[in-house]
């Protein structure tokens, strides 16, 4: 699982750690899907979200960046920026 | 108007969640070895958003699911202002505690798994039930050693007289401790909820049952009948069972039972110096499981090494058995 | 709604306290004229996070006993509950060890936890009641009546108050020593730094600048009494705990119900069991923790309770003062409530830069005429559990109030 990242953020292995931070089926975690609106993500699970995210990419959320995880496109855009500048 | 005394309940759902107990019938015999695995969330709790929760928080959702679907519809058709959970806890939160103090002390707080962080706040077990069970009357968590579970049916009858809610979830939950925090064995895992609404006529499917209180200091031991005396009240129901443990409290209490025994049937509960609260409530639901074929009155009385002490009278309804659809065949 | 004696009044005949700004109840009124305590850095061990600070009671003046009781060693709260139940009992003219029929009832949520941490953190893991405190006082003053331990939060000593309120009501006792007692948690701390709601400045709810609470030890304790035995006796009444109610959100395990409906409908309710309206209200002691979204929807609340008049109904923000004491904040408000009643002033709020979000008035140049009979009390807790209050005047009793 901690495999080397520097391929780049594969989006459907990204698709399955949130689906199954959020208990939900893969199916639900379109690209665009808004996880407070949509995905029904309160604050306590998109903190849990942004612990996986940085254990399994080994990069650094601010507390202050968690509120901009807001949808896997936009999650995917944020940790593949990190991962390259890590 | 129907005058409600103040210090009763009528009991007309109940479910117990606990390893080696297999329903409110079998609530009478001890708890068995929480083994891994006894709880099987998956099954009691299918669906999303249970998966972080601690397992304590997760016996106690199944419990009251349990008791709520026992009494059939009857919390779900009372105003939601009006449903109340009453919940008691000793060691629930104590070995998450334990582990979330040792990640501050050993690796910082940052690393604190967010989800955890709120039960720090020990009333944070019974919170999921309001959100599960839409209860916006109130939702109170006490913590007496040992007696909180009779405890939260005092609260619950006393706000039900004063107005405050209709329908109560009554309950008890329990976690085992970690082995570092354990001084022996014994310490409880499981919950156990009784489902509450006013004593009133007809109300009682298992039952109407009153707490009195009382306290007796560890060094005034001495004088157990001056206290004993008033609470167990001159007279007691035909059999009282007493959870107590070894300390000067709980052997004083057993000693002053010992002079109804010719009387009275007293069973004996032995409980661990750890105990935790679960196991007087279990009491409670176990003899109101019992069948008999006219009213009956039992009692349980609960005594912890720090002096408080708990006297639940009940009066079990009579009843032959309880079908799975909440069909009761009445014994003539 | 009361079935049984509802209409049975219930005062507070005794006052005690001990916080950071002092040891009694002289010292804290004096204190909060002056503009509260400071936040200092939490003795304790291991105390791994970045904000470290709590409103505390000064390390000297937490009584070293009772030190042990039914085998469990005693941290601060037990301590800090008997000093000021000792207080509130001699303050009510009744003798401490000598109470027999008085219940206690006592607001306690991590309690001894001081204890265990300074344990832990030197090796010894075995686990002992987090709660004995009730039990401690019980002892302490003689008490043979049953004690109540409640357990929620930061809405602790709220319910607290209204549990000994309805046993009063009920005729279960004519008199009830009720309050709420902290000490210091590691784990209480560490917990509200990772949720991002430990402020490192300090308390100050209502701030545009604000991030969450900061705590603070101590506690407080009341006597509450029937107003017909208190008058039989001749204990001259502070004031009356005229009403109070309960509601919860469940909405969030932390998060408060942005609605606020729950809030509002307790506010309601305690008004409504006072048989007061809200032109009634002098001064509103809000919940208000600091936490962001807490402050803007209390105050939302607050206006849709009060309609214009919230411009000019002064608020008296607590916590900035004495910290969050979280199991112990309701007795402090119930405390403080009480002496605006009886010197007629709301203490001026410390300085704040007011977020425009919170439409509230939190009067900070001076102290202000306490203008009403009445001071609403508000206090909330994880979970959405929320507790309102009233805290009334016995003195004026329609005359010197009336509008």
């Amino acid at each position: 699982m901690s495999g080397n990242q520097t391929a780049g953020v594969d989006l459907e292995e990204l698709r399955a750690l949130i689906a199954e931070e959020l208990e939900l089926p893969v199916e639900e975690i379109t690209d665009e899907a808004d996880l407070k609106n949509d995905l029904a993500v309160d604050s306590l699970t998109a903190m849990e979200v942004a612990v996986q995210l940085e254990k399994k990419y080994r990069i650094k959320i601010d507390e202050g960046e968690i509120t901009s995880l807001t949808s896997l496109a936009t999650i995917h855009r944020i940790v593949s920026a990190k991962v390259e500048t890590a | 108007m129907v005058t409600v005394s103040t210090g009763e309940l009528a009991v007309v759902g109940m479910g117990i969640v606990a390893p080696g107990i297999s329903g409110p019938e079998g609530a009478l015999a001890p708890l068995g070895e929480a083994a891994p695995g006894w709880f099987r969330a998956e099954v009691a709790l299918p669906g999303r958003g249970y998966r972080r929760l601690p397992d304590a928080c997760k016996y106690l959702l199944a419990a009251s699911r349990l008791a709520v679907s026992d009494a059939g519809d009857r919390f779900s058709k009372t105003e939601r202002n009006h449903r109340a959970a009453a919940v008691a806890i000793n060691n629930t939160g104590a070995a998450l505690l334990e582990e979330l103090d040792y990640t501050i002390m050993r690796e910082g707080a940052e690393e604190l798994s967010p989800s955890s962080s709120p039960f720090i706040a020990m009333s944070s077990f019974a919170s999921r039930l309001s959100m599960e069970h839409g209860i916006t009357g109130f939702n109170l968590t006490v913590n007496s050693p040992f007696t909180a579970g009779l405890e939260a049916l005092r609260i619950a009858a006393r706000a039900v007289a004063a107005g405050r809610a209709r329908a109560v979830l009554v309950g008890a939950v329990e976690e085992a401790l970690s082995p570092s925090q354990s001084t022996g064995p014994g310490s409880e895992a499981g919950a156990a909820v009784l489902h509450c609404e006013p004593a009133v006529e007809g109300n009682a499917r298992y039952g109407t049952c009153g707490v009195r209180g009382a306290f007796l200091a560890p060094d005034a031991a001495g004088d157990a009948a001056a206290v004993l005396g008033p609470l167990v009240g001159d007279d007691p129901p035909g059999r009282i069972d007493a959870v107590l443990d070894d300390s000067a409290v709980g052997t004083a209490a057993a000693r002053w039972l010992d002079r109804l025994a010719d009387k009275r049937e007293v069973v004996i509960v032995p409980a661990p110096a750890q105990a935790g609260c679960l196991a007087p409530l279990q009491r409670v639901m176990g003899l109101f499981a019992q069948q008999h074929t006219a009213p009956t009155r039992r009692a349980v009385l609960a005594a912890s090494a720090q002096g408080t002490l708990a006297f639940a009278e009940l009066t079990v309804v009579p009843r032959t058995a309880i079908g799975v659809d909440g069909e009761e065949a009445l014994a003539v | 709604m009361n079935t049984s004696n509802g209409d049975r009044r219930v005062v507070i005949t005794g006052l005690g306290a001990i916080s950071c700004l002092g040891t009694g109840v002289t010292a804290y009124w004096d204190g909060l004229l002056a503009g509260g305590g400071q936040p200092a850095e939490v003795p304790l061990p291991h105390l791994n996070m970045r904000t470290k600070k709590m409103y505390l009671v000064d390390r000297a003046e937490i009584p070293a006993q009772p030190s042990h009781y039914a085998g469990v060693e005693l941290g601060s709260s037990p301590r800090l509950a008997v000093a000021a139940a000792e207080q509130a009992l001699t303050d009510a003219g009744l003798e401490y060890g000598a109470c027999d029929a008085i219940p206690v009832v006592l607001g306690a949520e991590l309690g001894n936890a001081d204890m265990q941490e300074i344990q832990r953190s030197s090796g010894r893991t075995a686990w002992t009641t987090l709660t004995p405190a009730a039990a401690v006082v019980g002892a302490g003053i003689g008490s043979r009546a049953a004690l109540t331990s409640v357990g929620n939060a930061c809405s602790a000593s709220g319910y607290a108050l209204t549990i000994a309120l309805d046993m009063i009501r009920a005729g279960e006792a004519t008199t009830v020593l009720v309050g709420g007692a902290e000490g210091i948690t590691r784990a209480g701390m560490g917990a509200f730094n990772r949720l991002g709601a430990a402020d490192p400045v300090r308390c100050r709810p209502f701030d545009r600048n604000r991030a969450g609470t900061m705590f603070g030890d101590g506690s407080a304790m009341i006597v509450l009494e029937a107003d017909d035995h208190a008058r039989r006796r001749g204990a001259e009444p502070y004031a009356e705990l005229a009403g109070a109610a309960w509601s919860c959100d469940a909405h969030h395990p932390t998060a408060p119900d942005p609605s606020g409906d729950q809030i509002v409908r307790a506010m309601t309710a305690a008004l409504a069991d006072a048989k007061l309206s809200s032109s009634d209200v002098g001064c509103v002691i809000p919940h208000g923790t600091g936490t962001p979204l807490n402050d803007v929807v209390e105050s939302q609340a607050l206006r849709r309770m009060f309609g214009e008049r919230i411009r000019e109904l002064p608020l008296f923000s607590l916590k900035a003062m004495i910290g969050h004491t979280t199991g112990a904040a309701g007795a402090f408000a119930c405390l403080t409530a009480t002496l605006m009643l009886r010197h007629r002033k709301v203490p001026a709020n410390s300085p704040i830069d007011q977020d425009p979000e919170c439409g509230v008035w939190l009067p900070q140049e001076g102290p202000v005429l306490l203008d009403g009979p009445a001071v609403l009390v508000n206090t909330y807790a994880f979970g959405g559990n929320n507790t309102s209050f009233v805290v009334k005047d016995v003195a004026g009793e329609g005359s010197k109030w009336s509008r």
